[in-house]
């Protein structure tokens, strides 16, 4: 290694993007989780608990070794203190995706029929919101690699606007699932719709944490 | 500059050492609170929610004080958005622990038999963990005399690696007590499960806080 790659290092955001593809990985394993919560697998269900700590947990060292590379560095194109905060906020979107895992692992909670089609639709909406923040950290990427230029900058700053729109609509198909909920309250115990309730809450929660993720960075790039 | 360095004493950091002093008060009186609702033991219960109110209040106050007088010192060691985001948590802190209590007392909702011992568990681990960043905020006057570095900020690390550790526990206790509530919930009254689900995910959630609190600190340390 030379006295200046020493000095540089390798491009912290390259491994910012390992991270974000670890917790898109994360949110990835809700459809798997929706599919077995609607087809009453249990079993299922606590693996894919499983597999989601073990995610997560990878997501983590992926952090951890990136904040390590940044206090060793002397010189870098960005603050460290920005971007161990964009880690965080990735962070956050992990934390949400597990938690939804441990409320389903929770309680054998049946959806019940009516119910199901607005379920999948709000999961696999949540999904594209990560899918989005994912996109916008590839850019983010080439934007670093092109020493934070105009054009790209732009692209990075629409990618977080199509994340917030993402968001908006995930936030469409919560509140048209909580409304069916509540239309079918008869229909179902006192306990499983307080359970659809956590259910919808702990899944719009990772779409929330995607959009401030998409919130940070544009007022990083915005106000630079 | 006298004047402004007055209003912190010798550090910028002794208001938030009290503030999280506080915090501690707080969350310590949770453990004999949970045995005074088990135990039906109202007198006690009113004289514990008492305290955290008041002690809530204190730190408030601390709290107000220091928003309001820290945009104005010029010197500070470290960035004051990291210090405001500490008091933060700890503010948090402070609420989450009001909020538990007063809940606690709010309705007199019976707990089977199977669910007391893991309850306790759950709150011993949750206020160590509490105990345990307030330990790393008392340090931070160390960390400044050593510059945020060497060996001291080796311990600290060390104290805040402990205090994710216990918050790993914390969180498996709460997840088996959950399950184990739901597991009983045919026998239970649907408001009392829904009411014990809640204050489990109360409980979990300060130890969350605690550990949130203390990798804060971690931050200021990473340079």
């Amino acid at each position: 290694m030379s006295v200046l790659d020493r000095l540089l290092g390798k491009s912290p955001f390259s491994a910012l993007v390992q991270h974000t593809a670890k917790v898109h990985e994360c949110v990835e394993l809700v459809r798997p989780l929706v599919d077995a919560l609607l087809t009453g697998d249990h079993d299922k269900i606590s693996k894919l608990q499983d597999q989601m700590s073990k995610t997560e947990y990878e997501a983590d060292i992926v952090k951890t070794q990136i904040r390590e590379s940044l206090s060793k560095r002397v010189f870098l194109a960005v603050n460290r203190d920005d971007l161990s905060r964009y880690l965080a906020y990735q962070d956050d979107v992990a934390d949400a995706a597990e938690d939804f895992a441990v409320v389903l692992s929770l309680r054998r909670t049946e959806v019940h029929e009516d119910l199901r089609e607005d379920l999948r639709a709000f999961a696999e909406q949540v999904i594209n919101v990560s899918q989005k923040m994912l996109a916008m950290a590839d850019d983010l990427l080439v934007l670093a690699q092109e020493s934070f230029s105009g054009k790209q900058a732009e692209k990075v700053l629409a990618g977080t606007r199509e994340l917030g729109e993402e968001e908006w609509k995930a936030d469409r198909l919560q509140r048209k699932f909580a409304k069916h909920c509540y239309q079918i309250e008869d229909k179902v115990g006192p306990v499983d719709l307080i359970f659809y309730d956590k259910i919808s809450q702990t899944l719009g929660a990772i779409a929330n944490k995607a959009e401030n993720t998409g919130k940070f960075l544009h007022m990083l790039i915005a106000h630079r | 500059m006298k004047a402004l360095l007055s209003l912190f004493g010798k550090s910028p950091f002794k208001p938030l050492q009290s503030h999280m002093e506080k915090v501690r008060e707080c969350a310590t009186r949770l453990s004999p609170l949970v045995s005074a609702v088990l135990g039906g033991d109202e007198e006690t219960q009113k004289k514990l929610v008492d305290e955290i109110c008041a002690m809530e209040s204190e730190a408030d106050k601390i709290k107000n004080d220091i928003r309001s007088h820290l945009p104005r010192s010029l010197f500070l060691p470290v960035d004051r958005r990291d210090l405001l985001e500490i008091l933060a948590f700890q503010d948090a802190m402070a609420d989450t622990c009001q909020d538990i209590a007063i809940t606690l007392t709010l309705r007199k909702a019976s707990l089977h038999a199977d669910l007391k011992k893991p309850l306790e568990d759950l709150v011993r681990e949750v206020t160590t963990t509490c105990a345990r960043a307030a330990d790393v905020t008392q340090e931070l006057d160390e960390l400044l005399e050593t510059g945020f570095g060497g060996k001291e900020a080796d311990r600290v690390l060390k104290m805040v690696d402990q205090i994710d550790a216990d918050e790993t526990i914390a969180d498996d206790t709460a997840i088996v007590i959950a399950r184990k509530l739901f597991e009983l919930e045919r026998q239970l009254e649907p408001v009392d499960v829904m009411y014990w689900f809640h204050m489990f995910r109360r409980l979990h959630e300060l130890a969350d806080l605690a550990d949130s609190a203390g990798n804060r600190v971690r931050l200021l340390l990473a340079r």
